[in-house]
């Protein structure tokens, strides 16, 4: 596997535990390439900071009326 | 009436559904980026899935039959109002400066400073993911505030799962650049801060 399939790869190695990625090509890569580790690593990291950084917004209570307010209505 | 589908009660409907409007809401202000439409948006969604709920194939992931109907009434009533597509631009920016932002999430007392820089920082996420093209921002939305699984996400836009694997790709890596870009204009980046400097400081310690 090359490099520049592996830097592809990485955005989505976070995701590798819960998908089926080609796992053992990729760390096979890991072990042979360092600088390829890193990177993973790097962006392993920013995917966390953008999923933590990402407040939620909670749902205004006048939504849920409406809402049962329309069903009703049908 | 005979011919058409016996209506769901509207008590057993809202049991089903309403657990999912948090999850709904959410994405509809990340996918319109207002919050009068999100509410729009996510109340037709409930209309609509109520309407066909005698579509729902009883067993399936009812989960995301209703976000696949959030994605289709968006793409009906957002399509003429979307901006033109962000051009690409991959520049090969490979360097990456989450390290600067993990220091700041430290759980570590803050000065005012440090304070303004994370409120800074998290807005240029919220701005960042707000200029990602549509179709990119929904496939992170769906992956990484929601939870979804590749397939669940498949399932929701309708498309085979290596568009959504590409998506993410593509969308992740934009977002680290505009955020790279971000820290850059507002010095968030200190010379000895960039990456690659880093590494060799860290490398000789």
């Amino acid at each position: 596997m090359s490099c520049k399939r592996i830097h592809q790869l990485v955005f989505l190695w976070i995701d590798r535990d819960r998908e089926a990625l080609p796992r053992e090509r990729v760390e096979r890569h890991f072990d042979a390439c360092p600088s390829c580790r890193d990177r993973a690593r790097e962006v392993e990291r920013f995917v966390l900071l953008l999923r933590s950084r990402c407040r939620r917004e909670s749902v205004p209570d006048h939504l849920v009326e409406r809402i049962r307010v329309r069903i009703h209505g049908e | 009436m005979s011919g058409t589908p016996s209506r769901m009660d509207p008590q057993e409907f809202e049991r089903l559904a309403l657990p999912y409007l948090e999850s709904l809401y959410n994405t509809a202000v990340r996918m319109t980026r207002n919050a009068q439409d999100a509410e729009d948006l996510v109340q037709e969604t409930f209309l609509r899935a109520y309407r066909s709920h005698h579509q729902f194939t009883p067993g399936t992931n009812f989960k995301a039959w209703l976000f696949r109907i959030l994605k289709n009434a968006f793409i009906n009533e957002y399509r003429k109002r979307r901006a033109a597509p962000v051009e690409e631009d991959f520049a090969g920016i490979e360097e990456s400066f989450e390290s600067r932002l993990d220091r700041d999430r430290a759980p570590t007392i803050r000065n005012p400073e440090e304070e303004a820089l994370a409120r800074s920082l998290d807005e240029g996420v919220q701005r960042a993911l707000a200029g990602l093209p549509e179709d990119y921002r929904m496939a992170i939305v769906l992956a990484d505030l929601e939870g979804f699984s590749y397939k669940e996400i498949a399932e929701i836009l309708e498309v085979p799962i290596g568009t959504v694997m590409s998506r993410l790709y593509r969308g992740r890596k934009q977002l680290e650049e505009e955020l790279l870009r971000y820290a850059r204009e507002r010095n968030y980046l200190a010379a000895d801060q960039e990456p690659s400097r880093r590494r060799n400081r860290e490398g000789a310690a």
